[in-house]
């Protein structure tokens, strides 16, 4: 420990940490540095704004088995509102950051990776590998260090600005690169997001947050109309809804900025409005409409910002009465492929590019919210996931989610009116696919069936030979005539089935034979008729040899009772009757036929199925403008 | 599909226990009791169908 007196004010003070060479006086916010046992003055830093963090110095926790303490603390800004980072005292000796970011926690501690990097090439989006582990780019930017308290590791000035670049990876890692005011060899500030009940930090040293409650029930600065407040801690801007004012609201008091103009129409979900969407009691606390131009059309879209404490801020998307439902993903867990993301191991098509423009604002954003300000947007999509990344020049970010069906919009917040979606949705689910698996799985089910059923009556049939008979037609007979005609002995069907009937008949040069056969049931008195015709024609023309025709044919008779019978067939012929013919007949044969019939008219119902899912697609597909390449329109290429 | 299947596999089990044949041509009718038996017993009676070329 060093202790000693301010070297401004003469107030006691005290390095009570080792790795602090920084301490900030807390009486005239004199920066002062160790060296060795004396005591230098670096000029004076302004005091801490209040943000309403939970945190403040002296506090104690423990992670990952190990106790630390918070000795120090730094307000950054870089232009849009400070934003906190507390320097924690490990039990081992070590350090560590604990940052927040817009309702985020980053537990970061400083690695021994080097990197060879230029901050002046990096890009949002721009990979980058911290400990072998790779990371994406999301920011980057400048910021001052405009505030400070306690113990800290390094001298400050807040007159100069330090570069840096966060960047996250896979599983919630996360980095900082911190460049100062080089352009390369960055500090990497290396760790993940955590959660803050996992900092076991007890409810008792948190701080209470009272300045920004104040305003929760504030006045615009411009209207004195009431702004009825839902997440101050967490908001940066705010639109009157009343003037349309555009408020600063990230230092503790509401200040004007820019006149908005308002939106031509109210939000389809009101602002305060709450909802249970997929069981998080969400509130409606911004509305957005933003637009693009493609082939020089505009579209219009409208965005609702959501809020829950615990969960942070989510996004509904309407659009041609669809919507979508979209949190925010850390860049670090997209992989980008050519044309297309995987995220959690789904593969996501570019669907789209534009260039995004705000047109109207209400309510608190988490973001410096402008009137006007365009980002490129690409979406892809894996129905009904759609993943959203938007890019500006200083940072980047992806947001995640699913279609959502208008009706659980309406019923979760409460909508009386609903317009009905017209189009089709990049994300909307393809409903002829979701039918399509359940099809396949009922048609595999009724195959099964109906291969068992065919199994059980191949078994079951009495495939009974009831008659095999033959004639020779007398020579001099006459065509029809009674002469001509055959009776057969009577035979029995023992059961009642189809009946098939075999007739083959010759010898044929270019003849034919028509045999028409009547079968009596000798114990009603009914009798089936039924006719076959036998043939063959042959010859030689232009193309060669030719033949046509049948000395035999197979037909089925329906459904002939049990019985007696005779079996009277009479011959017709032309010229003279020197024909000979057979017939046999089996009662109760399964024909395969059937089962071939059945198998086609069940198969037939997905192949329908899939028909119209292709055409759904096809539909789908056809209003992407993603053709191999992605390109978003400039930003030059604003509308009017 | 889950009422076409239960159709179609309904439709195949009646084909199938039953022997009806959807497609058949032939004719069935009621030989009246006074239709004369030829000689061989060839019944003089004709149903209707007629081949012919």
């Amino acid at each position: 420990m060093t202790e000693g007196k301010c070297p401004s004010c003469g107030a006691p003070v005290a390095f009570t940490a080792g790795s602090a060479q920084i301490l900030v006086c807390d009486s005239c916010r004199t920066v002062i540095a160790r060296k060795g046992p004396a005591l230098e003055a670096r000029g004076k830093i302004a005091a801490i704004v209040d943000t309403d963090s939970p945190l403040q110095l002296g506090i104690q926790g423990r992670h990952a088995g190990k106790s630390f303490r918070v000795i120090g603390h730094l307000q950054k800004d870089y232009g849009h509102g400070p934003w906190d980072e507390w320097f924690l005292e490990l039990e081992d000796g070590g350090t560590a950051w604990l940052s927040e970011s817009e309702g985020e926690w980053h537990l970061m501690t400083l690695s021994e990776s080097e990197l060879k990097i230029d901050w002046a090439h990096l890009r949002p989006g721009s990979k980058v590998f911290v400990d072998g582990k790779p990371l994406v780019v999301e920011e980057v930017g400048t910021a001052k260090t405009v505030a400070a308290e306690g113990q800290l590791p390094s001298d400050l000035n807040p007159t100069l600005e330090d570069r840096y670049a966060d960047a996250t990876g896979a599983s919630g890692s996360f980095a900082t690169l911190d460049f100062g005011l080089r352009t390369g060899e960055p500090e990497i500030f290396f760790g993940t997001v955590i959660a803050f009940e996992k900092l076991g930090i007890s409810p008792d040293q948190l701080r209470p947050k009272a300045h920004k409650a104040q305003l929760l029930q504030a006045r615009c600065t411009q209207c004195n109309g009431p702004l009825d407040l839902h997440a101050p801690d967490r908001s940066k801007r705010v639109a009157c809804p009343y003037c349309g004012a555009l408020l600063d609201v990230s230092r503790g008091k509401l200040a004007f900025l820019q006149a908005l103009e308002g939106p031509k129409y109210p939000p389809k979900i009101p602002l305060g409005r709450k909802g249970t969407l997929r069981g998080t009691d969400w509130l409606c606390i911004a509305f957005l409409v933003r637009s693009c131009r493609v082939e020089g059309v505009d579209y219009r879209w409208e965005e609702y910002l959501l809020f829950e404490r615990s969960r942070g801020f989510s996004w509904l998307v309407e659009s041609d009465g669809h919507w979508t439902h979209l949190l925010p993903i850390a860049a670090g867990d997209v992989q980008t492929r050519a044309g297309a993301v995987v995220f959690r191991g789904r593969r996501l098509r570019a669907f789209q590019a534009v260039r995004a423009f705000t047109e109207y604002v209400l309510g608190e954003c988490y973001w410096a919210v402008e009137q006007g300000e365009n980002v490129a947007v690409i979406e892809y999509v894996d129905p009904p996931w759609s993943l959203t990344r938007e890019d500006s020049d200083r940072e980047i970010s992806y947001s995640a989610g699913t279609y959502v069906d208008p009706k659980e919009i309406a019923a979760a917040f409460h909508l009386e009116k609903m317009a009905h979606p017209t189009g089709i949705a990049p994300s909307q689910p393809n409903p002829a696919q979701a039918k399509l698996g359940r099809d396949l799985r009922l048609t595999f089910i009724y195959t099964a069936a109906l291969l068992v059923l065919f199994l059980l009556v191949q078994f079951s049939a009495s495939q009974q030979r009831v008659l095999d008979d033959f004639a020779q037609i007398p020579v001099v007979g006459l065509s029809g005539s009674p002469e001509v005609t055959h009776v057969s002995q009577p035979f029995q069907i023992q059961r009642s089935g189809n009946l098939q009937a075999t007739l083959t008949g010759g010898p044929f040069d270019n003849d034919w034979l028509g045999l028409d056969c009547a079968l009596f049931n000798e114990e009603t008195g009914e009798v089936t008729s039924f006719y076959s015709e036998l043939s063959y024609y042959h010859g030689v023309d232009s193309d060669g040899r030719w033949s046509e025709g049948s000395t035999s044919q197979t037909l089925y008779l329906s459904r002939v009772p049990a019985g007696r019978y005779t079996l009277q067939v009479t011959p017709y012929f032309a010229g003279l009757g020197r024909f000979r013919y057979s017939v046999a007949l089996r009662s109760g044969v399964p024909r395969a036929l059937w089962l071939f019939v059945a198998l086609a008219a069940i198969f037939i119902w997905p192949v329908l199925t899939k028909l119209r899912a292709n055409g759904f697609e096809k539909a789908r597909w056809r209003e992407s403008n993603f053709s191999g390449a992605l390109q978003v329109p400039a930003s030059e290429a604003s509308h009017d | 599909m889950k009422y076409w299947g239960a159709l179609i596999l309904l439709g195949y089990a009646v084909i199938a226990f039953t022997g009806y044949e959807p497609f058949s041509s032939h004719e069935r009718s009621k030989v009246p009791p006074d239709a004369r038996r030829g000689p061989g017993g060839v019944l003089l009676w004709h149903s209707g169908i007629h081949g012919g070329k």
